[in-house]
């Protein structure tokens, strides 16, 4: 065990907020989000934060840890040094202390369509057989789908940060996403949504959403590729096709 | 316009400038005689009576012009900048081009 000085800042949409020390004791497993809901238990109730599932799932504990956009229930208190400085997301606006107002990132997320649009709206509904896929159609989104949405990549992305428009890192992960399926039918739609400034174009390869992300997704990467789909839109939807047909074998 | 348009375009003009820039430099370096009489007047202006180059010259300058406006159009969005900015980019670039378009073919 030993003792590390957490430092929290505390602070109100309405005020500028200020740093609060709190010295804790921890051992080399203690997660921050442990050691910040012990100090909310032991030294200030006030102390507001979000998280859910406490193991990387539900992404809700995202947080600046020492400069560093994590999640709090995945970063361990041992890897930091003596100091642990805690903040709220940046890029986003702010509910209270280290909860971050997230209804314009999810806003932005639905905006792109992020779900499955069958060619058949009926069959959609009330399907009659499989829709199976090959391992390689699997492939081409399998890794985006890991995404948890828990807004890292757009804190840690200059473009979100100086553009609010721009769709963010996420949402355009989650268009390529589903535009890369072989299930999904509305290629043209999505991409016409996000071909614009703001959307993939406004991307300038920075990279710090790949470098953040807790989950080992590669938002740039999905945007340059959306990017390419964009400038082919032809290919994108013909490569995007099903290669196995409905029911037959995967 | 569709933001991969104006992409595409970047992208021609860019590689269209390039290439034409090639030609003109290989024209340039790899004429007959030293380089000071590959670049005196009477040269250059022998070259120019060649419609083949006369041409060639004139849309490397769209072209470049183009592509340079493309990616001031590019800082101003960055720049995060009102809609009147980009209207009034449009206006320099349309008379900008213009106006030394006919300089180049009326002087030469
Ligand atoms: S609490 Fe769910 S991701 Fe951290």
């Amino acid at each position: 065990m030993r003792t590390v000085q957490f430092q929290i800042r505390r602070s109100r949409p309405s005020d500028g907020g200020e740093f609060r020390q709190y010295p804790l004791e921890v051992d080399r497993y203690t997660t921050v989000l442990e050691g910040l809901l012990t100090i909310r238990e032991q030294q200030d109730p006030g102390l507001a934060l979000r998280y859910s599932c406490r193991m990387g799932m539900c992404g809700s504990c995202g947080m600046r840890i020492n400069g560093r956009p994590a999640l709090a229930c995945l970063t361990r208190v041992s890897t930091l040094g003596e100091k642990v400085v805690v903040e709220p997301m940046r890029g986003f606006g702010l509910v209270k202390d280290l909860v971050p107002e997230l209804a314009p990132f999810f806003a932005k997320y639905g905006s792109v369509q992020p779900t499955l649009h069958a060619p058949d709206p009926v069959e959609q509904e009330h399907p009659t057989s499989a829709f199976r896929q090959t391992p390689a159609e699997v492939g081409r989104y399998l890794q985006f789908n890991y995404c948890i949405q828990c807004g890292l990549c757009a804190s840690a992305c200059p473009i979100s940060a100086s553009d609010e428009q721009f769709i963010g890192p996420a949402a355009l992960t989650v268009a390529y996403r589903y535009t890369s399926d072989s299930r999904d039918a509305s290629a043209p739609l999505r991409l016409s949504i996000v071909d614009t400034k703001h959307g993939v174009w406004g991307c300038r390869v920075a990279g710090s959403c790949s470098y953040v992300c807790p989950k080992g997704v590669d938002p740039s990467l999905a945007i340059q590729k959306l990017k390419g789909m964009t400038l082919r839109p032809t290919r994108a939807v013909a490569e995007a096709a099903p290669t196995s047909p409905r029911d037959g074998p995967a | 316009m569709r933001e991969s348009t104006l992409r595409r375009l970047v992208y021609a003009t860019g590689l269209a400038a390039f290439a034409l820039l090639a030609v003109h430099l290989a024209l340039v370096f790899a004429g007959p005689g030293d380089l000071t009489h590959r670049t005196s007047y009477a040269y250059v202006q022998s070259l120019l009576n060649n419609s083949g180059y006369f041409l060639l010259l004139g849309a490397l300058l769209v072209v470049s012009l183009t592509h340079a406006f493309f990616g001031l159009r590019r800082t101003l969005l960055d720049a995060n900048v009102s809609k009147v900015w980009f209207q009034a980019l449009a206006v320099v670039a349309a008379v900008s081009t213009s106006v030394l378009l006919y300089l180049y073919i009326s002087t030469t």
